[in-house]
């Protein structure tokens, strides 16, 4: 399927919710809900749950909205960092509900449960590999540890005192480690 | 084991700026930095490029179909004024209706000639009359096909019912839609008209059915118009119309839908 959203597009659709344009937040919401949908099943892994974030997700956009262009980021963009920011805060609180220890145990599972689940093989990897993001390809050259706790930073939220008591690290060495981590992946991404 | 690096940073504000926007510093360091971002430019842009290289982390998940129920919802939610005003009302509709119904199906909007660059051509075998099948609610299937102002097929609609959902998709499939935006309403008897989304993809894409506009189905006819994505208006642009399809129950057809 080929999308025809040119960035300016949603960029425009923002601006037109921020000003209370309800015409413009339903289109806006019909373009974009699938992928934030998408986003909150990976993370939450519960159709119930991702639907009710999904939901509020769409509330935050429709009231933040006029903070768009102060945020110096494209549309789709800034409403992935909403989204995001919704499911790091359901998942950091989901974990401190169910007690950090177990789940902590749960995340150490994740690098072998994403790597039986992927990454694609053969041909298939070949071709995907160039619509791949550039920072989904310098994750994969660095250490397979130090990319896999990234991501879960990103995507579950991980933070700096889970990744210690994860690594065994006191506070000053995780942050070592985690620095080290973004150096070697802001010279692949030349950031 | 996990090796602990000496720790060669290439640029501090860099890396400082990677762990604000990742949420790895504590509540205090982000009041600082906060601050930081509102007048250090450079840091900013730093700040820009890690959120920016992060996020399309999340982008490249794949989409899927949100609840069918999600814009009501919101709606209810976020607008209750709208409760019995969703259905817009305007004095172009019914004329457009009664065009689509009673004058062969195949409605000629003055003015319209921008046809989108991947609107099929004309065809021979096309029939005279758009033709649109919609059955009750007992399970059977439902769909509607919309013709252009030549009698081309132009967008193919099945609908579920019981799911409060329909999929729109071009009959040709695969030519990518480029500058316009198609955009697909419900219009009803009585002149309403109700935007049910964009269609934003070449292949299928899903929308919502109105819970409300199901019992009366039956007597509803579909427009498509063409505008920007930025440009579409609450009101039914009547001016836009590039394809319509009226909606019937389909024992009122004794021929299968088709393309042509």
């Amino acid at each position: 399927m080929t999308p025809i959203t040119q960035p300016g597009d949603l960029d425009a659709l923002i601006g037109r919710t921020a000003r209370g344009d309800r015409a413009a937040f339903r289109i806006l919401q019909a373009a974009t809900a699938p992928r934030l949908f998408g986003l909150c099943l990976h993370v939450l892994d519960d159709r119930a749950e991702a639907e009710v974030a999904v939901f509020d997700i769409c509330l935050t956009i429709w009231h933040r909205a006029a903070e768009h262009p102060d945020s110096g980021l494209d549309g789709m963009t800034w409403l992935t960092v909403i989204a995001r920011d919704h499911l790091v805060v359901r998942s950091r609180a989901a974990r401190a509900a169910r007690g950090a220890p177990d789940d902590l145990a749960l995340l150490a599972d994740l690098p072998a449960v994403r790597s039986a689940v992927g990454p694609l093989g053969g041909a298939a990897q070949a071709d995907a590999q160039d619509r791949r993001p550039r920072i989904e390809l310098c994750l994969d050259r660095l250490d397979p540890d130090r990319a896999e706790m990234l991501r879960q930073v990103w995507f579950d939220g991980l933070t700096a005192p889970e990744i210690g008591q994860r690594l065994g690290l006191g506070p000053e060495a995780t942050r070592r480690w985690l620095r080290t981590s973004l150096a070697h992946l802001s010279r692949c991404l030349g950031a | 084991m996990i090796a602990i690096d000496p720790a060669p940073q290439p640029d501090d504000d860099s890396l400082l700026a990677a762990e604000h926007a990742l949420g790895l510093v504590t509540r205090d360091e982000a009041r600082v930095l906060d601050a930081r971002l509102a007048r250090d430019p450079a840091f900013r842009a730093h700040h820009v490029l890690w959120t920016e290289a992060f996020a399309r982390l999340g982008q490249s998940i794949p989409p899927v179909d949100p609840p069918a129920d999600l814009e009501q919802r919101l709606r209810r939610r976020l607008f209750p004024d709208e409760a019995e005003g969703w259905w817009r009302r305007t004095g172009l509709v019914p004329a457009l209706v009664s065009a689509a119904v009673a004058g062969g199906l195949v409605l000629a909007v003055g003015g319209w000639d921008a046809r989108a660059p991947w609107m099929a051509e004309p065809s021979e075998a096309a029939a005279p009359v758009a033709r649109s099948a919609v059955n009750d609610q007992a399970g059977r299937g439902f769909e509607a096909l919309l013709r252009d102002t030549e009698g081309a097929a132009f967008l193919r609609v099945t609908f579920a019912v019981q799911e409060a959902r329909l999929i729109a998709e071009r009959p040709d499939g695969d030519a990518p839609l480029r500058t316009q935006a198609i955009w697909l309403w419900l219009l009803a008897e009585d002149g309403a008209a109700v935007l049910l989304g964009p269609v934003l993809e070449a292949g299928p894409v899903h929308l919502t059915l109105p819970g409300e506009a199901i019992p009366d189905l039956s007597s509803m006819t579909l427009a498509a118009t063409a505008a920007p994505l930025d440009t579409a208006d609450a009101a039914f642009p009547s001016d836009r119309v590039v394809a319509t399809g009226p909606v019937l129950p389909e024992a009122h057809h004794a021929e299968p839908l088709a393309s042509h």
